[in-house]
């Protein structure tokens, strides 16, 4: 848990200060898909708010949308099997695509594809193996 | 199913917090509190920046490192000189104008032009590097060769804000060459109308839009006679009180880079 915590709080100022990849989106993301657990939901609230400061954002709209995007990732776990890569890769860009689009990037499209690429890593070390068990 | 009652419980208790904290950051209430916790940030944000693009930056020669300094000195050399050229023609091109008189003009280069993306929008303001310090007032006007570019709208010690005239804001009286009197009205994007010329006034295609003058006793203002634009279509109604015409400026507002403020005339 501690290391856990450690490795997101590098991502957040990663992501805060040098490259504008939302990788603090797509952590939570994979945490709510391996653990469908309040305690995510209690991060994405604090983690909303380090990344409004390092990006100097009205305090609370990164946490309002992280609580939204992971609250509809949990809904969507009644109707389909979320746990695969297609909901995977879907997610992840419709999450970066509106996440871009709220807080005035530019080049959204392009940025959001290359991000629901990009998880195509975690997703083989993180996911598959517990799906492969099940 | 216990886990998604406090999962929903949770998500609502989370939303309504972040929303009021949003709430109250947007008022300004929690100013201090944010700027603390900013200060906070900035203390981490900061040495990872650094680190991060140093490791992402490859060692260089330091023959090339040499070589590449002394190839930037080079071009703001050129760049400075190119700069005094345009300058020197600018000035040169300004003072032989009739009207206003050379005396009244102060030299301005454009240092902003807020929300403007090339090739996207238009211009609608511009900031200037000159301000309070070199006598410049809130309603002076501003021109480029006998052409209003727009109007002092906003002064600090050392830099002033312009409001173009096609900025949706900007309104002022002027007249064609012929003599029909109206007001111009900026639309944005460029544009521009001369509305409220009486219908019995004639308004054709291609008249020449010039100011009536708005001088104040103190010298500032918008002078007599500054060219606003040609008229290109125009709009008579017979049912109507008055008649439109549409303008535009003979100047390109997206490649200004030094303009001149009337700061009062003799």
């Amino acid at each position: 848990m501690i290391f856990l915590s450690i490795i997101f709080l590098l991502v957040i100022i990663l992501e805060g200060s040098f490259i504008s990849i939302p990788f603090a989106l797509l952590f939570l993301l994979f945490l709510v898909l391996k653990n469908r657990e309040p305690w995510v939901f209690v991060l994405a609230f604090f983690s909303g708010f380090l990344l409004d400061s390092l990006y100097l954002r009205s305090f609370g709209a990164t946490s309002i949308f992280f609580l939204i995007f992971l609250f509809a990732v949990t809904l969507y776990e009644k109707k389909f099997e979320i746990e695969n890569l297609s909901f995977v890769i879907i997610a992840s860009f419709i999450g970066t695509f509106f996440y871009f689009s709220l807080f005035g990037n530019f080049f959204v499209i392009q940025k959001a594809l290359f991000t629901s690429l990009i998880v195509l890593l975690p997703y083989k070390f993180l996911i598959k193996p517990r799906a492969n068990m099940n | 199913m216990k886990v998604r009652e406090n999962i929903g419980f949770i998500f609502f208790i989370l939303l309504l917090l972040s929303v009021l904290i949003f709430f109250f950051s947007k008022t300004g209430f929690l100013k201090n509190q944010i700027s603390i916790f900013n200060s906070f940030t900035a203390f981490f944000s900061k040495p990872s920046y650094n680190f991060f693009s140093r490791l992402t930056s490859f060692p260089e020669n330091g023959q090339v490192k040499k070589l590449q300094e002394e190839n930037l000195s080079l071009i703001k050399t050129i760049a400075n000189q190119e700069r005094l050229i345009a300058e020197n023609k600018s000035l040169h091109d300004q003072f032989l104008q009739q009207n206003p008189k050379s005396l009244n003009l102060l030299s301005a280069n454009v240092v902003g032009a807020p929300r403007f993306l090339p090739g996207i929008t238009w211009p609608e303001s511009f900031v200037i590097d000159v301000g309070e310090k070199d006598k410049v007032k809130v309603g002076n006007a501003v021109i480029l060769r006998d052409n209003l570019i727009g109007k002092i709208t906003e002064t600090s010690d050392f830099l002033s804000q312009v409001i173009l005239i096609t900025n949706p804001s900007s309104r002022f009286a002027a007249k064609t060459i012929q003599g029909a009197l109206g007001v111009v009205k900026g639309e944005g994007n460029q544009d521009m109308v001369l509305d409220n010329i009486l219908l019995s006034d004639s308004l054709e295609k291609g008249n020449f839009v010039v100011t009536t003058g708005d001088l104040a006793l103190d010298g500032s203002g918008i002078p007599s006679d500054l060219i606003v634009g040609k008229i290109t279509s125009v709009d008579k109604n017979p049912s109507s009180l008055f008649q439109q015409g549409k303008l535009e400026s003979l100047v390109n507002f997206s490649k200004i880079s030094e303009v001149f403020v009337v700061v009062g005339l003799k």
